[in-house]
């Protein structure tokens, strides 16, 4: 990714630089220092959070999405959630950035980062089916599930 | 939940394989059309979500959506994969169009945290300001809804057997002023 970005701002062509990007910390790191301004679609990392006046977002983003599944799931009376993950810096970013919706609707969350890519989700989703101890806290991250 | 489109079919087939009857939630650029192949299948019940209006309603942003997809010949249900790029290319349109050539590293990032009430696109009729209201810590992202703190509207799809309906909500109301970026305006707008 960050010969790509490399590629991207040494071509002289780019003015910003638009798209949704896994690892999106790797391309901010060039593209902040180059000068060229990122913008991404959906999904963002905490470097690009912090990445003040370099990154950009003018979508209504994968946090709302996240956040209007919270509303949705609290209005079903559910309690618990088990969300699944690929585990790149801007998927985290964005899980991170809605826990505090997810808290204010009253759910459990237990988180499930996964490789990419996970062509095969049956091993992760049986963990989650799997009988486990009652917990005390509001939110974990569990360690990715073995791959199939 | 399925939380991003990388993961979401490859869920949805192992949740049917394992026979799981759960509820599954996914973001909307899950629905690809193989997810909804198999969402139509699956027991649980699918729900998608994404946080702008129905991109098929009658909001006229929407109606710009519908025809740029339709002229580039996407079906209705590529759609909502679509929106958060479509929203960014015009955003980003809107806010560099006064930028007077030549364009510099400074005067593209000035016109991009600068930019002041500016239409949202599918919004709705939300405006922002990059003025570091919207999360304090993060004053690069006007467009982004401070979690839990304001009001937006969002559309669910929810596959329910064979069927498949759209609706749009603004919902999530708490009054915090020091959050709060985006202006809404109260209009529920309709899905077909």
């Amino acid at each position: 990714m960050t010969n790509c970005a490399n590629k991207a701002v040494t071509s002289n062509s780019i003015a910003v630089l638009l798209g949704t990007v896994g690892n999106d910390n790797a391309v901010v790191a060039v593209t902040g220092k180059a000068g060229v301004p990122l913008v991404v679609n959906s999904g963002f990392s905490s470097d690009v959070l912090k990445a003040e006046g370099k990154a950009f977002i003018f979508s209504s983003s994968g946090v709302s999405g996240m956040l209007a599944i919270a509303k949705t799931v609290q209005e079903k009376g559910l309690k618990n959630v088990a969300l699944v993950h690929v585990n790149v810096s801007g998927a985290i970013g964005v899980v991170k950035a809605t826990e505090a919706g997810f808290k204010k609707a009253g759910l459990t969350v237990d988180v499930y980062p996964v490789p990419y890519p996970s062509p095969d989700l049956t091993s992760t989703l049986s963990t989650i089916t799997a009988p486990r101890p009652k917990r005390s806290s509001c939110s974990r991250t569990r360690p990715p599930a073995r791959r199939d | 939940m399925l939380a991003d489109p990388t993961t979401c079919t490859a869920g949805l087939k192992a949740a049917l394989s394992l026979g799981f009857t759960k509820p599954l939630y996914g973001v909307a650029s899950c629905g690809t059309t193989d997810f909804s192949k198999n969402a139509a299948t699956y027991t649980g019940g699918v729900t998608l979500t994404q946080g702008n209006v129905s991109p098929t309603g009658d909001d006229a942003d929407a109606k710009i959506f519908t025809q740029a997809m339709d002229k580039n010949g996407k079906k209705t249900e590529d759609l909502f994969h679509a929106v958060d790029g479509f929203q960014t290319v015009i955003n980003v349109y809107t806010a560099l169009k006064t930028v007077p050539a030549p364009a510099t590293t400074e005067s593209l990032s000035k016109a991009l945290s600068t930019n002041k009430t500016h239409a949202f696109m599918l919004g709705p009729d939300a405006h922002f300001t990059c003025d570091g209201k919207a999360l304090r810590a993060s004053r690069g992202l006007p467009g982004m809804f401070a979690p839990g703190n304001q009001e937006f509207a969002f559309i669910r799809r929810e596959y329910e057997a064979t069927s498949l309906t759209w609706s749009t909500h603004l919902s999530w109301a708490s009054g915090s002023a020091s959050a709060v970026c985006l202006r809404l305006s109260r209009r529920v707008v309709s899905s077909r």
